[in-house]
């Protein structure tokens, strides 16, 4: 069975079809790349999975669950969690904070709770969730930069520390929005180590969005091509290089 | 926030000395204002703690007076004795906040501001146009005095101010203890990412709405509490003393104190009443002045400390800093700082 499975699904906009009839389905630990054109589609599709838009018509299901019209918050309770391309960090907060927000519906502190934790309980706590959030830099590197505002990160960190965050809620499937892009060499090796070592060590399925074609070649084990809202190729790598349809649409045909 | 060890005694300290003041301060022009401040704190408080999830709610005072109403109806008509239906009052704006939020929490900002407004403007003309309930534009009169028989002791609160406001100092500490409790907890800091990042926090599992519900229920829960003070307090409640006007003054102490931080919420409410002493002392010809006043006040504000009276203090002391060279580096980042993976 399929992890995260698409069936029909379709988003209109006022007279403009977003994402027509779009199937799409993604095993456990997978990483499946989403490419096209600029508007075909691929950030409103993402929005259709993670639920922060609901689809006009057809189905998500994840591990045969009809998940359509979810809310992002209960989605990502279950295990679907996604990254944004340009809010990808609380940039006020310190990059330890960031962490331990992410941390925080796992941790389950209620309002009462708040209120009535004597300041020991609350101390031990911290000290848990503050352990877990330093695990979870380390795995990236990061633990050196922990106190800093994550606002002033620079880019390629920022990016790194938006695959933490959501690493922190304990993705079953990940859905990444453009997490190269912006990013120098050196910082895209960094962030696909990161990625595949999270799917090596947990089974993660992972969706990705990007641009950069050379990534989503080497590092994408199924390729599906979108544009104008319709799924014009799917394959592997060498299948997707190969096909006519998908050069035309990127290129233009003669 | 990490305060040094002899800060963290200045709240202690402060709440000491309001204890200790009537001692000394026992006009009942003077207690009647420390009464009315300690009251608009409770309901800055409110009026902070919404606005750190994204949203200012100008119709504080209407929540203010759905508690007074609802303890001066509860007093006479149902014949509850006070101390049962002072926790009501907090009860039943906490409940009209939450029916409110359904609709007005799912806007952004703005909109909600003005949802506020326009939730102002309905529940005053219920106040007036309701004459069977709530007595019309004359209000109702007069509210019974509580009094405390127990343990020897007799505390009549028709007898005296001063009894109002130990009530009032004491349901301000509490309120503040916890809110300060609360923004300093690991949930505050999920409130203060609400507003700003709140697709990134929805996507950590954190139901965000649930969350701006909360804050707005506590908010008005604390704000009726407030009103159940005054009602007994004031004998005589009238829907003009519950209007936008008293809402935005309430909102304008927190700006003028800094947004920033509770402690903000505290400062500019005191710089209000101060500002409302002053005005006492002036002519009575320059009354109407008085709002023009304050508008230009919040003009300067907004212009030379966007960060509020509390902003300030902070920029002086990265002044000092600055002077004396001690200026705090900007974090530099180092290549070397992130291992490979």
């Amino acid at each position: 069975m399929a992890l995260l499975e698409t069936q029909k699904l379709t988003k209109t906009f006022i007279g403009l079809k977003a994402v027509t009839n779009m199937d799409l389905s993604v095993n456990k630990g997978q990483i499946l790349g989403l490419i096209g054109p600029n508007g075909a589609g691929k950030t409103t599709l993402f929005n259709l999975i993670s639920g922060a838009l609901p689809p006009t018509s057809g189905k998500v299901l994840y591990k045969g669950r009809d998940i359509t019209g979810f809310k992002p918050h209960i989605l990502a309770r279950m295990g679907i969690v996604r990254t944004f391309q340009l809010a990808t960090v609380f940039q006020e907060l310190s990059v330890l904070d960031n962490i331990q927000v992410a941390l925080h519906y796992k941790s389950r502190v209620g309002f009462l709770q708040t209120l009535f934790e004597t300041p020991a309980m609350a101390h031990k706590e911290n000290g848990i969730v503050r352990e877990k959030a330093m695990k979870l830099l380390n795995i990236a590197g990061l633990t050196n930069l922990a106190d800093t505002r994550a606002g002033n990160l620079p880019g390629g960190y920022q990016k790194l520390m938006s695959v933490i965050i959501a690493l922190a809620v304990d993705p079953e499937l990940l859905l990444l929005d453009e997490p190269m892009s912006g990013l120098n060499a050196e910082e895209i090796q960094t962030l696909i180590r990161l990625v595949k070592t999270i799917r090596d060590e947990r089974g993660t399925g992972i969706i990705m969005v990007e641009h950069n074609m050379k990534v989503v070649m080497d590092h994408c084990e199924y390729i599906v091509v979108i544009n104008f809202g319709q799924k014009i190729a799917e394959g592997t790598p060498a299948q997707i290089a190969s096909d006519q349809r998908v050069i035309e649409a990127y290129l233009g045909s003669e | 926030m990490k305060l040094p060890k002899w800060q963290t005694y200045i709240p202690l300290l402060f709440i000491i000395f309001m204890f200790v003041l009537p001692l000394f301060m026992n006009s009942p022009r003077y207690l009647n204002l420390l009464n009315q401040l300690l009251l608009n704190i409770i309901l800055a408080m409110g009026v902070y703690s919404v606005w750190s999830v994204g949203f200012i709610n100008a119709a504080q005072p209407i929540f203010y007076g759905l508690g007074s109403y609802t303890v001066a109806l509860l007093m006479m008509r149902a014949h509850f004795p006070f101390w049962l239906a002072f926790p009501m009052a907090g009860v039943i704006p906490a409940v009209v906040a939450l029916l409110f939020g359904l609709i007005g929490l799912k806007m952004k900002g703005a909109y909600f501001l003005f949802l506020t407004i326009a939730l102002d403007g309905l529940i005053s003309w219920l106040f007036i146009s309701w004459k069977g309930l709530f007595g019309g534009q004359l209000g109702i009169f007069p509210v019974p005095q509580p009094r405390i028989q127990a343990f020897g002791l007799d505390i009549n609160f028709a007898t005296s101010r001063t009894p109002y406001y130990y009530l009032a100092l004491v349901t301000a500490v509490i309120t503040c203890l916890v809110y300060f409790k609360m923004f300093n907890s690991r949930l505050g800091r999920v409130w203060e990412s609400i507003g700003k990042t709140e697709d990134l926090l929805a996507n950590t599992g954190i139901s965000v709405f649930t969350q701006k519900q909360i804050a707005l229920a506590v908010s008005c829960f604390f704000a009726g509490l407030a009103g159940a003070i005054w009602a007994p307090y004031i004998t005589i409640i009238t829907p003009s003393q519950f209007g936008l006007w008293q809402g935005i003054t309430i909102v304008l102490g927190v700006l003028v104190g800094g947004i920033y931080s509770p402690l903000g919420a505290i400062i500019g409410t005191i710089f209000m009443a101060a500002l409302n002493l002053v005005f006492t002392y002036l002519p009575s010809q320059t009354v109407q002045y008085q709002p023009m006043a304050l508008g230009f006040i919040l003009v300067l504000v907004l212009l030379f400390m966007p960060t509020g009276i509390l902003g300030l203090s902070g920029r002086v002391q990265n002044r000092i800093k600055e002077l004396t060279g001690r200026k705090t580096a900007p974090p530099s980042i180092n290549k070397d700082d992130v291992k490979a993976v």
